[in-house]
Parts: C-alpha cells; structure tokens; sequence
C-alpha cells in the first residue's frame, strides 16, 4: 500500500465571494514510509510541490489506526485500498464514535456508528494514494434530475 | 466525518462478452477485494461513495499507460497488440477524474453511489497506436497476435486486459454535473511531449517479451506460408 492523504479541517469557511469557488481546507495526505525512498520517486516527488501549497503528509501505514493524523475530517478518500483487510482499520477509524456502540444516528458495525451532519465545515481526508491526483474544489451542486437509465 | 470516498476498480465488473460497456449496478466479481469494501461499506450504514476508475494517464500518475506504447513506437519497434487490436477501451485523464472526485464533495446524491470514471469516448488498441504515431510525427508497425498460442502469462506482454474495458460515465454526468474535457487524441501531442521530456525514449527497455511474442507471430506465419 503506498500513501495517504488528510488535509486539516478549518473551523468554519467562509462563504465564498460572489463568483469564487468556496475555500476548502487543504487536505492531508496519509502515505505509508519509507519516506525517504517515497519521496525520491515520481508521482510522490510531487509531495513538496503539494506542501507548499499547504498540503499536510502524515506518513503512517492505513491498516494502522495508531499511525493516522490526528484530528476530525469531513471527507475521507482512499484511493488506494484493495480488500478489506487494508481498508476496514481507516472506514472504522473515521466512524463517529458512541458509547456501547448505541444504534442511533445510522446503521451499527462493531462498535462504531456512522451518523451524518455532525460537521458544518468541509475537512478533508485523502487516504492512500498510488492514483495521484489533484483535486479542485467545486461548489456545492443542485440535486440530481430524475432519468430514465439511472442504475 | 461526513463522506467516506473510497476509490475502487471497474475492474471489479464481470467481464460481458455479449454487452461489454460497464454501467453502475452491473454485476461484480464476489471474489474481488474491491467489492468486500463496498459491501462492508453499504452494511456499515457509511456515508460512502464509490467511484471506480479504468486506466488512467496523465501527469504524476504512477502506472505506465500510453508510455507502453511510445516505448516501442519512438523506438522503431514493432508493437503487438493482441488480436484482433480492435478491443475498446476508455482511457481516462487524470484531471477528468480528479475533478469527479472532487464533484463528489458536498453532494448529497453522491452518497451510496458507485460511479463509473473514466473517458467519453473509447479507443482501440490499434487507434492507440495511430494516435500517438501520429502526435510523435512517425509511422508504426503493428503486430497482432493470439495471447493463448503464445504462452504467455496473464498480464505479461501487455499493459491492458486482452479483450474490451470500457465504461459508461454519464451517470457521473447526471448526478455529479460533472463533465470530461479530455479525449485521448488531443492529448496524445502533450503525452509524447512529456514522454521525451522525461528523457525515457534513451532508457533501456526489457523487450524480452515482445521478441518472444514476435518470434511466436513469425514461426505461425512461416507455417501457414508452408
């Protein structure tokens, strides 16, 4: 598994001004080490281009919670995972959390509950990433129109 | 945490020899790593999304896609493509999908959907080829041969599955608002111009593979000519 990415979350966005794309945090991104080795290699020579640009590299292996970036975060992509074995430790992480594993808010797994709107400001968590890739920030979009071929 | 995004594969599609195009709620391979996570995560009640991405090319990518190609044609090589070459795939640029998986944030439609990323329009091997021959200002030699009477491995000797692998992306489209600004054809100038830059068309290339598979093509072609 190679990298992560997590970007810090605000504690509040403005609204954008009229014409301008919100602000988003800047993500952090959760690579596996070495890191020296890493970063000596294209695509993931990129990370320092990314950091300038406020970008944070937390590296840490994604089937270990104990090595993950601390804090909360809005979003969470994995862009790198294969099977469950490597991706369930960070889904799990990332869960909200309540004590003995209590059934409200959203469907139950193990101890953790997903429950949804807990935040109002956009975070944003990027996880293994051997696919680089930039992500623009977009504004919020209208609901999706009915069609006939939606799956 | 509000959205759990996790990228997995049209890879995990079965393959339809009869309808090949891939649409989201097509089956899935029950055997693929990619699908236990999505099945953990519509189980687990997760705002999740899925988006499932085919071959990407493109700046600061990490997998060889069209560098495969131009491996051979700045070179002069041959380059064998499994019979009949006129496989479609959908080649998807790195900033297309970047900007769906972008999309994807603050959409509340987005959530408990797959969503397919990948090209508008798909491409042959052989139109491959022709484009980046073309965009690189030479002409190129292919060779077409059978994958089974070669003996060769799955996944050696060329950098795709044999057959098609392309995808349907308009529900991204639809749901996302998202479009693709890019097709292979007009980005090939820029792919072989990054390729040369690169300074990769004076590294040394194993074409071990590919002799073999053209001194397999040879021995074939002698014996029908007999």
């Amino acid at each position: 598994m190679l990298g992560a990415a997590v970007a810090p979350a605000a504690p509040s966005c403005p609204p954008a001004p009229r014409g301008q794309r919100p602000s988003n945090p800047p993500p952090t991104l959760l690579p596996p080490p070495p890191q020296a080795k890493l970063r000596a290699k294209a695509p993931f020579s990129q990370y320092a281009a990314l950091e300038a640009r406020g970008a944070k590299v937390v590296f840490g292996n994604p089937a270990d919670p104990a090595s993950f970036p601390s804090g909360s975060f809005d979003a969470v992509y994995d862009n790198n995972g294969k099977d469950l074995d490597t991706c369930q430790p960070l889904i799990d992480a990332f869960k909200v959390r309540k004590r003995g594993g209590g059934r409200r808010g959203g469907g139950r797994l193990g101890e953790g509950v997903w429950r949804e709107n807990e935040a109002n400001n956009v975070r944003t968590v990027l996880a293994p990433n051997t696919r680089p890739a930039t992500i623009t920030k977009h504004p919020p979009h209208p609901p999706p129109p009915s069609h006939p071929r939606a799956r | 945490m509000k959205h759990y995004v996790f990228v997995g594969s049209a890879g995990a599609y079965l393959a339809d020899p009869v309808e090949p195009c891939h649409f989201e709620g097509d089956p899935r391979k029950a055997s693929a790593g990619h699908v236990a996570v999505e099945n953990y995560l519509a189980s687990s009640g997760a705002p999740f999304t899925v988006v499932q991405p085919l071959y990407i090319y493109g700046e600061h990518t990490a997998k060889d896609c069209e560098q495969w190609f131009l491996d051979r044609i700045v070179r002069g090589r041959p380059v064998p493509l499994p019979a009949p070459g006129m496989q479609l795939v959908t080649l998807s640029h790195v900033g297309d999908l970047a900007n769906l998986m972008a999309a994807v944030l603050g959409n509340e439609g987005a959530k408990k959907q797959h969503f397919n990323m990948c090209a508008d329009k798909a491409i042959t091997f052989v139109g491959i080829v022709d484009a980046l021959a073309k965009a690189a200002g030479v002409d190129a030699k292919v060779v077409l041969y059978d994958p089974s009477a070669v003996g060769l491995k799955k996944g050696e000797g060329f950098p795709f599955r044999v057959g098609h692998f392309f995808a349907n992306p308009d529900k991204a489209k639809r749901v996302l608002g998202w479009t693709c600004e890019h097709t292979f054809e007009g980005d090939a100038p820029a792919l072989v111009a990054a390729y040369m830059k690169s300074g990769r068309d004076k590294k040394e290339i194993d074409f071990s593979l590919d002799d073999k598979i053209l001194a397999a093509v040879s021995k074939s072609t002698a014996a029908v000519a007999a």
